[in-house]
């Protein structure tokens, strides 16, 4: 495993709103990717993670645009490229999956010109000698009879078939950086399980790092390396995926565990989170999480601070960063 | 009542021997067939979208059905919700058979069996208030004096399922999707139905969500003693909410065992693949032990042996030649597996 210092991807301060003012969908994110590892992107619908994706690959909608911040691939200024250098990253340097593969697939190009696109648009390869390559790449994502299913349509092809495709073209011009926007949520359980082994044995192959977005702890738990939680467009928790898991220090990761999950509490319940998922344009000051969170309601005297000042995201040692007073009050007093 | 059925039901019925001996219950389903016509320039042929399906529910039990896409667990939703009819097979409700009633009849019978939908989006008319919506059901039925009787149970029954007043006047889209599925759970009780069939009723959820709407059926089955199906990909969802657990598997139940038994025991080679793959373990996958790479078999051209075979690793010759029978494992524990007692013991994976 190459350990470079510099990270493969580094996103300071990312600040994203919508072009006809109000408060920014993401709001200061920052994150890092390091080459060959696995980042995974946590929350619910409307914390920003998909914004996050397409923001580094600067594919936002239009009405979205990127108001601050720096994105930094593989050294390169992202927000500064020239449309053709942008270009030659999406498909060559950041391969991209997304949940609905057959929605992704053009239903009127064959698979294999498809598959072939970013050696052909990326590496400059001839077009015969990119279809020969096309069969081994998807013989690599184990699809049976690859030489028919080249000449295929999108139609043709199961939901799982049509994420091997999406798998092989992502990975068809051998990309650094993997961004997976919940890549196994619209498919079932078998076929997710078979899919993320097949991504996890190419990764430990071919050592590309992937930036992994789902709201499913359990594929987190089994994949990732390292987790990031966001809520209402922020980074609230930050660390090892396995120090996460067994010891969450932020409320809402921890009650979002306990959600997934499914465990039921000691009296026999569901934790559930009072209130629904807030997004970055309802919140006033104090922290995002406060209206939710039970540790503030109990507590009068965290109730004022919490609601008062947002925390920071501070360190609470190697690698583990958490933004909650509540955490870091503690932490301090242990 | 066999000669009624078509020859290939009645051999699906005889497979069920070992289930069909237990008693009748509050609801009981009987080799229960759905098969829909795919018509094509080389003729009709049947999709056997459910295959000979035999269930038992006791009063106040939730029973699991769970499988994954195409498997038949939503057309068994449907027939069991009268929504469509049924090519073969019984099903009957409190000792009633539920598929005879026809026309005014069974309109005079529908509160009884009630189905909270997936998409409570889709199951809420944008331009109906709240109120509106809930009452039409009430209205429809006879239920209810006059309409201001109609609106107090309306209010009622907002707050057991845990809303305020102020929704009664609400439009769905002044609501988030956790509390239009209270709506829709609220207003498939306000008809006092026997049997609630909830069809996938938190996939469309956020995990937050989830949690409340599964605590608020858990409270109302409490305080009600509601007998419900509970159809769910996510097995995850059945572990919490259910007593008895039925995997389907192509248009048929593969393993039907109480909820602690087939997580802890599962018989089933599918049945161990699921529990494997929703369950995913930590730091690693490998799916290898349990499922073949492998397709699922088209419902248009079902295999001659057991369904799970080009999957299974366990799969022996006899296996795609014969088809299995759901045969008898244990007190309370059936399985169509062949050679279900002759696999390569099995160690639990847990989390």
């Amino acid at each position: 495993m190459t350990t470079d210092h510099a990270p493969l991807l580094s996103v300071q301060n990312l600040t994203v709103a919508s072009a006809t003012g109000g408060a920014p969908l993401i709001d200061g994110l920052s994150l890092t990717v390091r080459r060959g590892e696995v980042l995974a992107l946590v929350g619910e619908s409307g914390s920003g993670k998909s914004l996050t994706a397409l923001s580094i690959t600067r594919l936002l909608p239009r009405g979205l645009r990127i108001t601050g911040g720096e994105i930094a691939f593989a050294g390169q200024d992202v927000l500064t490229m020239s449309p053709a250098a942008l270009n030659r990253m999406r498909g060559a340097g950041i391969g991209m999956l997304f949940q609905q593969p057959q929605a992704m697939l053009d239903p009127t190009a064959r698979v294999r010109t498809q598959v072939a696109e970013p050696l052909i648009l990326g590496k400059g390869m001839a077009r015969r000698a990119a279809f020969a390559r096309v069969i081994d790449l998807m013989r690599n994502v184990r699809i049976p009879a690859p030489e028919a299913r080249a000449k295929a349509h999108a139609f043709e092809l199961s939901g799982g078939m049509a994420q091997r495709v999406m798998m092989a073209t992502a990975l068809a011009a051998e990309p650094e950086l993997l961004i997976a926007d919940e890549p196994t949520t619209a498919l079932d359980v078998t076929v997710q399980a078979q899919i993320l082994q097949l991504l996890k044995a190419e990764q430990a192959r071919r050592n590309f790092a992937i930036l992994l977005i789902t709201h499913d702890l359990t594929v987190v738990q089994a994949f990732a390396d390292r987790i990031a939680v966001m809520y209402a467009g922020r980074i609230v928790e930050e660390g090892p995926a396995a120090q996460i898991m067994a010891d969450p220090q932020h409320p809402y990761t921890r009650a979002l565990i306990r959600c997934s999950l499914l465990e039921p509490e000691a009296d026999g319940r569901l934790l559930s989170i009072p209130g629904s998922g807030a997004t970055a344009r309802d919140i006033a000051c104090g922290c995002r999480y406060a209206p939710r969170c039970h540790v503030v309601q109990g507590d009068t005297h965290l109730h004022h601070r919490c609601c008062g000042a947002e925390p920071g995201l501070i360190g609470l040692g190697t690698d583990h960063a958490v933004r909650c007073h509540a955490s870091q009050t503690q932490a301090s007093a242990a | 009542m066999n000669a009624r059925l078509p020859a290939i039901a009645r051999r699906a019925a005889a497979e069920y021997e070992d289930l069909s001996q237990a008693d009748a219950s509050f609801l009981s389903v009987d080799g229960l067939c759905k098969y829909y016509a795919a018509r094509s320039f080389r003729g009709t042929r049947p999709i056997k979208s459910l295959d000979g399906v035999t269930l038992r529910i006791p009063k106040g039990e939730i029973m699991g059905i769970v499988g994954e896409s195409g498997c038949g667990k939503s057309t068994l939703a449907k027939v069991i919700t009268r929504l469509t009819s049924a090519t073969a097979g019984q099903v009957t409700l409190d000792g009633r058979d539920w598929l005879a009633p026809r026309g005014e009849a069974l309109r005079r019978r529908r509160p009884e069996v009630q189905l909270v939908f997936q998409d409570p989006y889709g199951a809420l008319d944008p331009r109906m208030t709240i109120g509106t919506a809930m009452a039409a059901p009430l209205a429809a039925h006879g239920i209810g004096t006059t309409s201001e009787d109609r609106r107090a149970r309306v209010l009622a029954m907002l707050a057991e399922v845990g809303l305020d007043a102020s929704f009664h006047d609400r439009l769905p889209a002044q609501c988030s999707g956790g509390q239009l599925q209270r709506v829709v759970i609220g207003r498939a009780l306000l008809l006092e139905p026997q049997l609630l069939v909830c069809d996938e009723p938190t996939s469309a959820l956020d995990a937050s969500m989830r949690t409340q709407i599964l605590n608020l059926l858990m409270d109302l089955r409490a305080k009600r003693g509601l007998t419900m199906l509970m159809i769910s990909h996510d097995l995850r969802v059945v572990r919490y909410m259910c007593d008895r657990i039925a995997v389907m598997y192509a248009g048929k139940v593969v393993e039907l065992a109480r909820r602690d038994h087939l997580f802890d025991h599962p018989a089933h080679p599918y049945t161990r693949a699921l529990i494997a793959s929703a369950l995913l373990e930590r730091g690693g996958i490998d799916l290898t032990r349990h499922l073949r790479e492998g397709e699922v078999p088209s419902p248009l051209n079902m295999p001659e042996g057991c369904r799970f075979a080009s999957r299974c690793p366990y799969a022996q010759d006899d296996c795609t030649r014969l088809e299995p029978a759901l045969k008898q494992a244990g007190s309370d524990h059936f399985v169509r597996c062949r050679h279900w007692n002759t696999h390569a013991a099995y160690v639990p994976q847990g989390d």
